[in-house]
């Protein structure tokens, strides 16, 4: 869901072009196609990433192509293209609209390896930053990404365990929490993870979630824990559907329910 | 029989869920339904699937 519609994306049948199906949420027809480049023969590399992007558009990522469509008429708004080599992995795009967020991975043998971040102007697509290094190159493809006022924070498998950490707007400097030392300590919380971490904005808060069971609420902009838990691994999820401010719930799936979960009041800012 | 593939939206604020059906489950390969399910009333609005690109 973005910019007021859901879209839909599935990969194209062999000698098809691919495109992303724009969908009205109350009817749930179809709206318009929205037709991306074409992408090269077997290609293996990440599905599409769409995120919400300014003025009522949307941002979509296909392997190297960036293309910003206004949600009321289907054109394309603006466009880019990563460097050679690279693919779309993931996109977030800051909720003033003024920053887009790129996650990328090399391609190798048809699969994504690796990450590099890159930062462009979210309403006319001009890179401005690229950063591989420091704890980014420990990360084995692209990174899953949430931008928050100030920032972007990417949740990214390093082997069987995995990293959170917080690049700055303008030129994604590492902020913070976490201190790149944080690969060398325990696996054991919100920033060095086992196996898995998923990251959601919403209500002031960053919300995180992993395979220990650890669900917590931080400050988004320095990385502070407001309140954490621990939950059982029978009540594990994967990814956080929703955050709902004004009932101040979050909502997540396990295995086919709906869970409705109250986070302490000092989460919300 | 539907069954759903893994792929869903929540949206709080509308009060939806909008899961991403197989309509085939036995294996679940499509074609597929997305669908508008009432979070407060349960009632389930069918999409279209043959226009979808998924």
């Amino acid at each position: 869901m973005a910019s007021g519609y859901l879209w839909v994306y599935g990969a194209p049948g062999p000698g098809s072009q691919p495109a992303v199906s724009q969908v009205g949420p109350v009817t749930v027809a179809l709206t318009r196609p929205i037709p991306l480049p074409p992408v090269p023969p077997g290609f293996a590399g990440p599905p599409v990433a769409v995120t919400a992007g300014p003025g009522g558009s949307v941002w979509i990522g296909s392997d190297r192509a960036l293309l910003r469509v206004s949600a009321s008429t289907g054109s394309v708004l603006a466009r880019a293209m990563l460097p050679h080599g690279l693919a779309v992995w993931d996109i977030s795009a800051d909720t003033a609209g003024r920053i887009l967020y790129v996650s990328a991975a090399h391609m190798v043998r048809g699969g994504g390896e690796g990450n590099v971040m890159l930062e462009y102007d979210a309403r006319f697509g001009h890179r401005l930053a690229t950063a591989s290094g420091g704890l980014i190159r420990y990360s084995v493809a692209g990174a899953a990404l949430t931008a928050v006022p100030g920032g972007v924070w990417l949740s990214f498998r390093t082997g069987m365990l995995g990293l959170t950490i917080h690049l700055g707007k303008k030129g994604l400097r590492m902020i913070a929490p976490p201190r790149p030392g944080i690969a060398l300590r325990r696996p054991n919380g919100v920033f060095h993870w086992p196996m898995y971490e998923t990251t959601a904005y919403g209500g002031g808060a960053l919300w995180v979630a992993d395979q220990l069971g650890i669900m917590a609420c931080l400050d988004p902009r320095t990385g502070r824990i407001r309140a954490s838990e621990r939950l059982r691994q029978s009540q594990l999820f994967y990814q956080i559907e929703a955050i709902d401010p004004a009932a101040r719930k979050i909502l997540a799936l396990h295995n086919d329910d709906l869970l409705q979960i109250t986070p302490p009041r000092q989460c919300w800012s | 029989m539907e069954s759903i593939s893994g792929g869903q939206v929540i949206d709080p604020a509308a009060g939806a869920v909008y899961p991403l059906v197989s309509k085939t489950n036995t294996s679940v390969r499509g074609p597929w339904v997305l669908c508008r399910l009432d979070l407060r009333t349960g009632a389930v609005h069918l999409g279209r699937h043959s226009r979808l690109a998924a």
